[in-house]
């Protein structure tokens, strides 16, 4: 008999990861609150990304291999349930799997921008996209009831400045999420 | 019959832990191997089973023959073939949300014919006589109705040889034992057995042999006949528990404190769970001197742990009063002048050190320090100051929580189970540490260890059906006898039939219509989403979740009469939010609720998915509601150490906030992983076969009904 070693994605890599990710799913059922104004719902992406990134760096140092990411980008996206929202996180999985095959499994560097990236794009299809289709949806319903002027007023606001104010917002609160996440790693998983 | 000779060392250990271990095992005879926590017991039975070297990793030599056959070069599926694991948590086992599904698991992967896994289902519950534990939710089971259905998972496997390690660790005295009635029915059926155990007297009828372990070795082998023969003494120097409860005697104690004043008083308590206003506490009523140490027994889900939230002020009563020291309290009150330690030890660490977790809140000085390292001596926990509290094993991660509350400057102290799972050295130290803190504070602990009743409670009170109705004074060995004959009278909860829900839909319809609500949600054209909105609530409706529908249907036109009243406002932009999250939310309940998952995943097995994503799926069904509830328990377990009080202090303090509340959820999670997939992996899951299905599904006319709507509401959503 002799010692196993393998880098391949075991079966208690994949449950690890996926009872990973649902902590970052319960973490965003507990905060739907927030959905419930228009206001709240443009922060939900700053405070997102300020809370999920410990979960995404115990995931990236724990299980270093092919996959990982990507299995937690999918469980993550379709738990919330709109398609654009699935799209965007998954592609940002993806992507942040090319980062880590480049840079090296494990390496801080690639899961912090790789971070970033998943709360850009995450943000756009958790806000940024359906604000957009409601402020367009109610402006279709404007027009049917013959008033428009506010409603277009505001989704103009929010297709123009708004949308690269909350994208800075996100990266900065990213960056910070990100750094809390390694530091967390540092302090719990390195003893 | 098993043969077997190791040495092994993990990977991230520097000394081996099992050094030349051999042993043979003939057909159906029970060997139990005890010994200390850490003695190697468990990792004896991962070699067995081949957990180690393809779970667990490290420097394996040596063989294994199981029935004659040499394990060597078998997956751990294959050797799960041969000898049938069960392992010590039930909360953290199991792979699916029903009982029979369960059952049924490992003989899906194995790809046996539907027809022979129902029998072999059937047959499994008819045999133990556990048919009212059939085709039940796993969240409606008590932890000794899990741990049971986790041997009928390992026996529907048909193997002849058993391995258990620690099966009683989390069950209460009743559920112990059924699981002797189980155990001696297997050994009645020439199974052979081999069980890790710590709680021995239960093994009296069972067990051929004790193998006594230390330090990697087996030291000792006793027959059943020698282990009887041992005396008290014998057994401590051997580190066991007692083998007869007959034997146990109550220890020295300090004079009797009737006439201390009152530190809690408890009147007409009255608590009810959930929608259904089952009442779990009726009108409790008992009071508590200072400096008293008190047993709460009952049987389990009696209430007891219910109670202790309740005077700790974690949870809110629907009626009656709770007094500290003369003076009735708010929840509020409670929380800052009692303590509760939960079983469940892991939510309650916020620290990355043993050493850390005691200093936690507490002001260093030198004679903190000073008391700190007796403390950590004391429980043998010295050693390990410096290792992070997830890093321990389990019976010492409860005597860091105990540790903890001896710490705690508040004057209650309730202890949940705090000796689950500890050896007989550990267990003393347990209870000397407790009557220590009862000079300080009055202390209640919930428990069923008649062994720590002995030696650390002055009084019980008896929980049962809602009341608490009887007390013993513990003075002498009736006493204590007393208690085990109540103890003995509690039966398992035999809980009313599930209700059967006729199941009207396909579930491949179910995750039709969430396809649709998906992409549909995605546009912007309201009309469409409200035709489509519609037709989820009719099928939710038809699908027997008629309030589920209605609260669905009226939260809509609630918002459209608000919008309609007061249109450009909020409601505006809630008309068009709203109803996409709802119908998200009300499409994965079709999916996922009562005993869907089940049905959802055999129908995606049915669509030929890839495996490892019909796993993902499963764990995501089965678990999800398990981390929501966690959640609780750790937001609990802030709230009764004091941290966090107010909003401003989560404020103040955010990223420490945010770590306490995700790390420890995340380091548990990881623990759960590893038992769940080691579960997984001794029943097949990586067997390289075609899996088979123990439902079987078939399409209805509703179907076809629904189908035609869906594509009618669609097409007229378009239009409009």
């Amino acid at each position: 008999m002799e010692t196993v070693n393998r880098n391949k994605l075991k079966i208690k890599d994949i449950i690890t990861v996926v009872l990973l990710a649902l902590i970052n799913v319960v973490l965003f059922f507990a905060s739907s609150l927030l959905y419930a104004t228009p206001i709240t719902i443009i922060l939900m992406p700053v405070f997102f990304a300020l809370l999920e990134g410990i979960v995404y760096f115990i995931i990236g140092t724990k299980v270093k291999k092919l996959g990982a990411i990507l299995i937690y980008s999918i469980v993550r996206a379709i738990l919330g349930g709109y398609l654009p929202y699935i799209i965007l996180f998954i592609l940002s999985g993806a992507i942040t799997e090319l980062l880590l095959w480049k840079i090296g499994y494990g390496s801080a560097k690639a899961l912090t921008i790789g971070y970033i990236i998943n709360q850009v794009l995450a943000a756009f299809g958790s806000t940024i996209i359906p604000y957009a289709i409601a402020a367009s949806a109610m402006a279709d319903q404007a027009v049917t009831d013959g008033r428009q002027d506010t409603i277009l007023d505001a989704s103009k606001l929010l297709q123009s400045w708004v949308s690269v104010a909350l994208a800075i917002g996100v990266i900065v609160a990213a960056l910070i999420g990100a750094l809390i996440g390694k530091r967390i790693v540092k302090k719990h998983l390195t003893v | 019959m098993i043969d077997f000779e190791f040495e092994f060392q993990y990977s991230e250990e520097s000394t081996p832990t099992l050094r030349k271990v051999s042993g043979n095992i003939p057909a159906g005879r029970c060997v139990v191997l005890c010994g200390g926590s850490g003695c190697g017991k468990s990792t004896l039975l991962r070699c067995i089973n081949g957990l180690i070297p393809q779970f667990y990793e490290g420097e394996l030599t040596g063989f294994c023959r199981l029935d004659g056959q040499d394990t060597a070069g078998m997956s751990i599926g294959e050797i799960g073939e041969l000898a049938a694991s069960v392992f010590q948590d039930p909360r953290s086992q199991f792979f699916t949300v029903n009982s029979s599904n369960e059952v049924a698991f490992g003989l899906e992967n194995h790809g046996l014919p539907q027809e022979k896994i129902r029998d072999r289902v059937d047959e499994a519950f008819r045999t133990f006589h556990l048919e009212h534990l059939k085709n039940r939710n796993v969240y409606e089971l008590s932890s000794g109705e899990r741990q049971l259905i986790s041997i009928l998972s390992a026996w529907a496997m048909d193997t002849d040889i058993f391995l258990l390690d620690e099966p009683t660790a989390n069950l209460d005295f009743a559920a112990t034992q059924q699981l002797k009635n189980i155990l001696l029915e297997l050994k009645k059926q020439g199974k052979t057995l081999l069980l890790s155990e710590h709680r021995l007297y239960y093994l009296a009828d069972i067990a051929d042999e004790y193998w006594i372990m230390a330090n990697g070795e087996i030291k000792h082998k006793y027959t059943a006949e020698e282990a009887k023969a041992l005396l008290p003494l014998q057994l401590h120097t051997l580190c066991l528990r007692t083998l007869d409860l007959e034997q146990i005697t109550v220890s020295e104690r300090p004079p009797q404190t009737e006439n201390m004043p009152q530190a809690l008083s408890v009147s007409n308590l009255r608590y009810e769970y959930g929608r259904k206003n089952r009442a779990i506490l009726s009108d409790v009523n008992f009071s508590v001197c200072e400096h008293e140490i008190v047993g709460l027994v009952g049987a389990n889900g009696c209430g007891k742990t219910t109670l202790g939230k309740l005077i700790a002020g974690l949870y809110r009563s629907k009626g009656g009063e709770i007094s500290l020291f003369g003076k009735a309290q708010k929840p509020k009150q409670l929380q800052k002048q009692v303590l509760f330690i939960m079983q469940e030890a892991e939510f309650q660490f916020f620290t990355n050190s043993a050493l850390h977790e005691l200093q936690y809140g507490h002001k260093i000085t030198a004679e903190f320090e000073k008391k700190t390292e007796t403390l950590l001596k004391s429980m043998d926990m010295w050693e390990c100051r410096d290792r992070h509290p997830f890093s321990l094993s389990g019976g010492q991660m409860q005597r860091l929580t105990l540790m903890m509350a001896y710490l705690s400057d508040k004057p209650i102290v309730i202890l949940d189970e705090p000796t689950a799972g500890q050896d007989a050295e550990s267990l003393k130290r347990c209870a000397k540490l407790i009557r220590e803190m009862g000079k300080e504070k009055t202390v209640l602990i919930i428990t069923h260890d008649l062994e720590l009743i002995a030696d650390a409670c002055d009084r019980c009170i008896g929980l049962s059906g809602g009341h608490a109705d009887t007390e013993f004074f513990i003075r002498a060995q009736q006493d204590l006898q007393a208690v085990r004959r109540y103890m003995e009278c509690f039966h398992p909860t035999t809980a009313s039939p599930p209700r059967q829900y006729n199941e009207r839909f396909h579930p491949a319809t179910k995750l039709l219509c969430w396809l649709v609500l998906t992409i549909v949600i995605s546009t912007s054209n309201n009309h469409l989403v409200y035709a489509a909105y519609a037709a989820l609530m009719l099928l939710t409706a038809a699908d027997g979740r008629l309030i589920t529908a209605l609260i669905g249907s009226a939260s809509f036109g609630l918002l459209w009469t608000a919008n309609a009243l007061l249109p450009d406002t909020l409601f505006s932009f809630m008309l068009v939010l709203f109803p996409r999250i709802i119908a998200v939310g009300i499409s994965m309940m079709t999916l996922i609720g009562r005993n869907e998952a089940s049905r959802t995943l055999t129908a995606l097995r049915n669509m030929h998915l890839p495996e490892r994503f019909i796993m993902i799926v499963a764990v995501i069904f089965r678990f999800f509601p398990v981390l929501s509830g966690d959640m609780k328990l750790l937001r609990q377990s802030i709230r009764t150490r004091g941290a966090f009080v107010t909003l401003w202090q989560k404020f103040r303090t955010l990223p420490s906030y945010i770590e306490i509340l995700t790390v420890p959820m995340a380091l548990r999670v990881i623990r759960i992983a590893e038992t769940l997939s080691a579960s997984a992996e001794t029943r097949g899951i990586d067997l390289k076969r075609r899996k088979s299905n123990f439902l079987s599904l078939r399409f209805s006319a509703w179907d076809v009904l629904f189908i035609i709507m869906l594509t009618a509401s669609v097409v007229v959503g378009l239009i409009l």
